[in-house]
């Protein structure tokens, strides 16, 4: 069962300094099919940065989140201008690195780790999630389609995390 | 100001016309007029370009479309109309209405300047707008054709497709009465 939860931001900026790398949607298939419609590839994309192991100044993060096991970190950017629209996330790394079988037992939460400013959204099903502050976390379970968009004017930060439900 | 409006009409004419004989990007003009805006966030971002800010508007004169009816429904001497359809993928990014053509035609009128953005289609999935009241942001989701807003140039606002389907707006501008 999905909470949505407060997980306090006791870092400053450290998240803008790591290493980023481009990558994109992870459904070659569906990615054709936006394109297609008249999405632009270089849109289609996120920054991240794998978490192999916690950051010391993240390392209470994962005390918020003891209904999960499994537990992956993954911070993602999205520059001004990017998303992914409409979609269900494939769980394909995730997945095969921990050896789950079972996807629907999987949870994916996003920590917002800024304010938004105005163009960063979340829709979740039907829920639009904007104007969030640092801190607000929210997820979803395994199959819930959901919208990532920065149409704003600065870069929007999120910690993903990753686990499956006890 | 801003207000929730509802313009009672046939969009028809506007939703069968041809819109290829026109696109351009939305920021052409931002860039250069709305310095001040862009200051806060540090700048304008350089990932907008022209494929993702690309709209195709088609203006629209008083002999094709009735102002004086449009007027008497929004309570406004309409000056312009154009209708834009924005493509999947494409966002016009953070701004405020500066009303350009009208401060040139009519350099020495103190009304207030004032647009209605109408949706021509129900709302669809993916396709937002957001926009300032009262120092939050807005996000604007489910509409019916014909719902929209009508504010002047106070009002920051962002308008983005990120859907699946062609979004159409309609914009008419003027002066409030």
């Amino acid at each position: 069962m999905i909470k949505n939860r407060v997980v306090p931001i006791r870092w400053s900026t450290e998240h803008r300094d790591l290493p980023y790398i481009k990558d994109y949607f992870k459904d070659s298939e569906q990615e054709s099919n936006w394109i297609k419609l008249g999405h632009q590839p270089k849109a289609l994309c996120v920054e991240l940065h794998v978490i192999k192991d916690v950051y010391p100044w993240m390392n209470y993060v994962p005390q918020y989140f003891p209904d999960l096991e499994n537990l992956s970190f993954c911070i993602n950017r999205f520059p001004p201008g990017t998303y992914f629209p409409m979609h269900i996330d494939r769980y394909g790394y995730y997945s095969k690195a921990n050896d789950i079988q079972d996807l629907s037992s999987i949870a994916r939460y996003v920590l917002f780790l800024e304010d938004s400013i105005p163009g960063h959204i979340l829709q979740i099903g039907d829920t639009v999630y904007h104007n969030w502050p640092a801190g607000l976390c929210v997820g979803w379970e395994y199959s819930t389609l959901h919208i990532v968009a920065n149409l704003g004017m600065q870069d929007r930060y999120t910690l993903q995390i990753t686990g499956t439900q006890k | 100001m801003i207000q929730p409006v509802h313009l009672d009409y046939d969009f028809d004419i506007f939703l069968n016309a041809d819109y290829s004989i026109h696109y351009g990007s939305c920021i052409k003009h931002q860039i250069y007029e709305l310095t001040d805006v862009h200051e806060q966030f540090g700048g304008f971002p350089k990932s907008y370009c022209l494929e993702n800010t690309l709209i195709h508007q088609l203006w629209w004169t008083d002999t094709q479309i009735d102002y004086q009816s449009l007027g008497k429904k929004l309570n406004m001497e309409v000056v312009t109309v154009s209708t834009i359809l924005q493509p999947p993928g494409c966002v016009v990014p953070y701004h405020r209405d500066t009303f350009f053509q009208i401060s040139q035609r009519y350099p020495d009128r103190k009304e207030l300047k004032v647009r209605a953005n109408i949706y021509l289609e129900n709302y669809k999935l993916g396709q937002f707008i957001q926009y300032m009241d009262d120092n939050t942001v807005h996000t604007s989701v489910d509409w019916k054709a014909g719902d929209g807003f009508l504010w002047d140039s106070d009002v920051l606002h962002l308008s983005s497709n990120a859907g699946m389907q062609n979004k159409y707006t309609l914009q008419i501008s003027g002066f409030l009465k």
